[in-house]
């Protein structure tokens, strides 16, 4: 993982910015309309490589100890997130967010496998993992595995990560950056769509409705 | 009065009928400043040129996603840039925050939000939207 210092984090300057803020989405809401301005759009393309750009397999360790790996998913959509337990900003907006969508969509919920995976195995042992996610949701299924492991996820899921330790942390103590996107991924473990940070709960839930309804 | 705005669109945003088949891209030019999409988007602050340049880069380091901002406000979600496949936060995008540029590229409009895969960084005229005199440097300041 790739180590940097600063005088100053986002998570740092997210704090001082304050967390009451809601913070909505990049919904345009622009359907139907082909005249980008500032964008042309003289052709279309044959296959969807937005769709090839996200997951892959995966062996992880789960919450309870388990090993398990993408396929043990298969039938059931997946919801990932990537964090860590430690996260003072993105984490604990996401995740709320994806409790509050999994309650708001009903027996819906039963159809998706919510995953938070680790972007810090080193702390986020099992027994780390197992506490962290029942804070959140009784479905949500922590994630960890060796460095390797996670290496190996975050790059199939193209998640940026970067251990940050900075003038105010303390001997062992660090930070990390990590990617802020929610991906859907198929019953067949393929990509369907994703969110920007802070989507919103009443969002998530209409994507879930929409794909899984 | 940013994010009264954008959350009546979002309330006014109509979902499409379910459907698991995503549609294809479509080749575009687009033309904007590079930006951070947290600060831009949420109008959590003044988020556009000089005056919040540390900041975008700090962000776009941090994990949250960069995104081409056109003349008329348009925001296009950067997925991909060029030949960076390692992770969305490249270096490349990090690189050219707050930079007036053309890209050529696929667009997607995935439930509501447009995502950029840029194969072509066709212009770049540098950072051109030099705001810091009337906004200051937010948030941290001189």
């Amino acid at each position: 993982m790739a180590e940097m210092s600063g005088h100053l984090s986002r998570r740092a300057l997210l704090a001082i910015l304050g967390t009451g803020i809601a913070a909505p989405a990049l919904a345009q809401g622009h359907h139907g309309h082909h005249g980008h301005h500032g964008a042309t759009a003289p052709a279309s393309t044959s296959h969807d490589r937005l769709a090839t750009q996200f997951g892959g397999p995966f062996s992880l360790t789960d919450h309870s100890g388990k090993r398990v790996t993408d396929v043990d998913y298969r039938g059931r959509f997946m919801l990932v997130y990537f964090g860590f337990t430690r996260c003072t900003d993105t984490c604990p907006v996401d995740l709320p967010i994806i409790a509050q969508a999994l309650d708001k969509v009903g027996p819906l919920a039963d159809k998706v496998a919510p995953l938070f995976v680790t972007v810090d195995p080193a702390n986020d042992t099992v027994a780390v993992m197992a506490e962290y996610v029942a804070a959140f949701h009784p479905k949500l299924v922590g994630l960890t595995g060796s460095e390797a492991e996670i290496a190996a996820v975050a790059k199939a899921y193209k998640v940026h990560r970067r251990k940050l330790t900075q003038h105010h942390h303390g001997k062992g103590e660090y930070a990390v950056d990590h990617g802020s996107l929610t991906y859907l991924m198929g019953t067949e473990g393929r990509f369907v769509t994703l969110l920007p940070h802070n989507s919103g709960a009443e969002r998530l839930a209409a994507i879930l409705t929409k794909y899984l309804g | 009065m940013k994010r009264t705005l954008i959350a009546a669109a979002l309330l006014a945003f109509a979902w499409p009928a379910a459907a698991q088949t995503p549609a294809a891209g479509k080749r575009v030019q687009v033309s904007g400043e590079i930006v951070d999409t947290w600060c831009a988007v949420t109008g959590i602050m003044f988020g556009l040129g000089t005056a919040h340049h540390q900041c975008a880069v700090w962000c776009a380091v941090g994990g949250i996603p960069v995104a081409i901002r056109d003349k008329d406000g348009q925001f296009y979600m950067v997925l991909r840039i060029e030949n960076e496949d390692v992770s969305v936060a490249a270096p490349k995008i990090v690189k050219i925050q707050t930079h007036q540029v053309t890209v050529d590229g696929e667009l997607f409009e995935r439930d509501g939000v447009k995502y950029l895969l840029v194969d072509k960084v066709a212009d770049d005229k540098g950072i051109v939207n030099l705001t810091h005199d009337e906004h200051g440097v937010v948030p941290f300041g001189e």
